[in-house]
């Protein structure tokens, strides 16, 4: 029984993680049609600019909302200077455009900060906790909350506020948004702004765990492509669900399935995606998607 | 006073013009229609003037200023609002929420209040649904929403493509009601294409004929409605 708590535990942990990151795809895909295999690698690039940050002896909480306005105006800058000349481009081609992006960022990083994995200090103690037995650590605490507290306040966002019914306006018809004086050019960056911004809070929170090196976001980025498959690509909701939904199959399996272990979790984490989409092809919570003509 | 001047105006898609040499006027307060029939250049017209097709030459000036080069989201901040074929709703977002959408071309909120209280006026179906997604309406009650989120923004001038398109006669004479009030009470100018040209010259002061992207014929709405050839073509009388 306590196995089973801690089990779960450690599943919700890691599975908010892949949610945000999920989440991040799905807000990129809402607003611009576009499978951004970059996500994790612009994760990885915020996470070592607050590293680097912290290493020259910022606070920390000064390191990461810096980080993240960084993460704004990047996201924001590669929409704008680059992903918009393939807006009309076929899928494949978008699809290289972003894997290429993948690679620079990766190569650069390498570059600059090197291979060797870095440390990372969360915003507190990495000490544990016990409740009833089970023992959890803040850190998982710290990321069940922040990911709660980001994913209430990007719904507000979009169902609030001015920006927000902007941005699914232009997301839906560009053309009519145009036509109510919306400029979606912005619209779209301020899309890949913000899930710049989420992935860098997905990268920030995991970093400490894993360590920071080039290559750290990618298994997480195949879990949350998962997740994001799993809870269906058009609802931002669904892809946290959905990636919590990895997490726990993930720690489940690596726990009571003996011969899986953690090797073979990533192939577990793909079949759940085809089985949940055998079932429903648009995800747990998607909705039919209609072929944009 | 004239509030839209169009002169020699060429516009069309890539290479290929669709329109040649187009001018028109419309007064401020005026209802001036475009009649054509299927593949004139009606909505090219519209688009061009909306600022939807970058590379239209000839000169358009709206209230004095000109609009060359101009992007469509300046033009509808300007007030010159487009209603597009087909309607053009937001489909995911609520009835409230796409006609906020159209809201924020007002200056202040109290004015978005206002306008889109009025929008809920002139179509109590609106307001019935405002909670459902637009997608779910009827296409009368989506062509509602369409003039609707134009009118919630305090436009001082609409284009309106072809709002009569595949809806029921009573569907239409409402949408015509409406326009009719706004146009009576408020003086809101409109430019008008239509298929439905007894409909169109009805409310029209003025009327152009567009026949394969060209202005074939034009004078007072009442005029046209007389014209033996007119009634032929577009009356089917
Ligand atoms: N996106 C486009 N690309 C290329 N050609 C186009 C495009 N849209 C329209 N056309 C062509 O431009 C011409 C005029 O089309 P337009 O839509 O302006 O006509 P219309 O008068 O609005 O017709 P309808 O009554 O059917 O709405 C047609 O020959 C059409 O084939
Ligand atoms: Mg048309």
């Amino acid at each position: 029984m306590q196995q089973l708590v801690q089990t779960l535990l450690d599943g919700v942990g890691s599975g908010m993680i892949y949610g945000s990151l999920a989440l991040a795809l799905v807000l990129i895909h809402q607003a611009t049609r576009i499978p951004n295999f970059a996500q994790g690698e612009m994760a990885m690039l915020s996470t070592f600019v607050a590293w680097e940050l912290i290493d020259r002896g910022l606070p920390w909480i000064a390191a990461v909302a810096i980080t993240l306005a960084l993460s704004m105006a990047g996201g924001y800058g590669l929409q704008r200077g680059l992903i918009r000349w393939v807006e009309r481009s076929p899928h494949l081609t978008q699809v290289m455009v972003t894997l290429g992006v993948f690679m620079v960022i990766n190569g650069v990083a390498g570059l600059v900060w090197g291979y060797l994995p870095k440390t990372l200090d969360g915003p507190v103690s990495s000490g544990s906790l016990r409740i009833a037995g089970v023992t959890t650590s803040w850190q998982v605490v710290g990321m069940v909350l922040v990911t709660v507290g980001m994913l209430l306040l990007l719904y507000l966002l979009f169902s609030r506020s001015r920006l927000g019914l902007q941005l699914r306006a232009a997301a839906q018809n560009p053309t009519s948004a145009r036509l109510a004086g919306i400029n979606v050019g912005r619209a779209y960056g301020i899309g890949w702004g913000l899930s710049a911004v989420v992935g860098a809070v997905a990268g920030v929170m995991v970093a400490p765990q894993t360590g920071l090196e080039p290559n750290f976001m990618f298994p997480i980025l195949l879990y949350a492509f998962a997740g994001a498959t799993v809870g269906g690509f058009s609802s931002p909701g669904g892809a946290v669900v959905g990636g919590v939904l990895v997490g726990l199959v993930e720690a489940l399996t690596a726990t009571y399935v003996g011969f899986i272990g953690t090797e073979l979790s990533l192939t577990v984490a793909l079949v759940t995606i085809v089985i949940v989409l055998l079932v429903r092809p648009d995800g747990l919570f998607g909705k039919k998607e209609v072929a944009r003509v | 006073m004239t509030l839209l001047s169009v002169r020699a105006m060429t516009a069309g898609y890539g290479p290929v013009d669709v329109l040649r040499d187009v001018s028109l006027e419309v007064e401020r307060g005026g209802v001036v229609a475009v009649l054509g029939s299927n593949g004139a250049g009606k909505t090219t017209l519209l688009r061009a003037l909306s600022g939807l097709l970058p590379d239209c030459r000839g000169e358009i000036t709206f209230d004095g200023t000109s609009l060359r080069g101009m992007r469509a989201e300046r033009i509808a901040r300007l007030g010159l609002v487009h209603v597009p074929e087909g309607r053009g709703t937001f489909p995911d977002l609520t009835v409230e929420e796409n006609l906020a959408v159209g809201a924020y071309l007002n200056g202040d909120r109290s004015a978005a209040r206002r306008e889109t209280g009025r929008v809920y006026e002139l179509f109590p179906v609106l307001k019935e649904r405002r909670r459902q997604p637009a997608g779910l309406l009827s296409g009368g009650e989506q062509q509602m929403l369409a003039l609707g989120r134009a009118l919630a923004g305090g436009p001082r001038m609409l284009l309106l493509d072809e709002p009569s398109m595949g809806l029921a006669p009573l569907v239409v004479r409402q949408i015509f009601d409406a326009l009719r009030a706004v146009v009576t009470e408020e003086g809101l100018t409109c430019l008008l294409v239509e298929q439905n040209a007894s409909m169109a010259l009805s409310m029209a002061g003025y009327a152009y004929i567009l026949t394969v992207g060209a202005v074939t014929a034009q004078g007072p709405a009442a005029d046209l409605a007389d014209d033996e050839t007119v009634r032929r073509a577009y009356l089917a009388l």
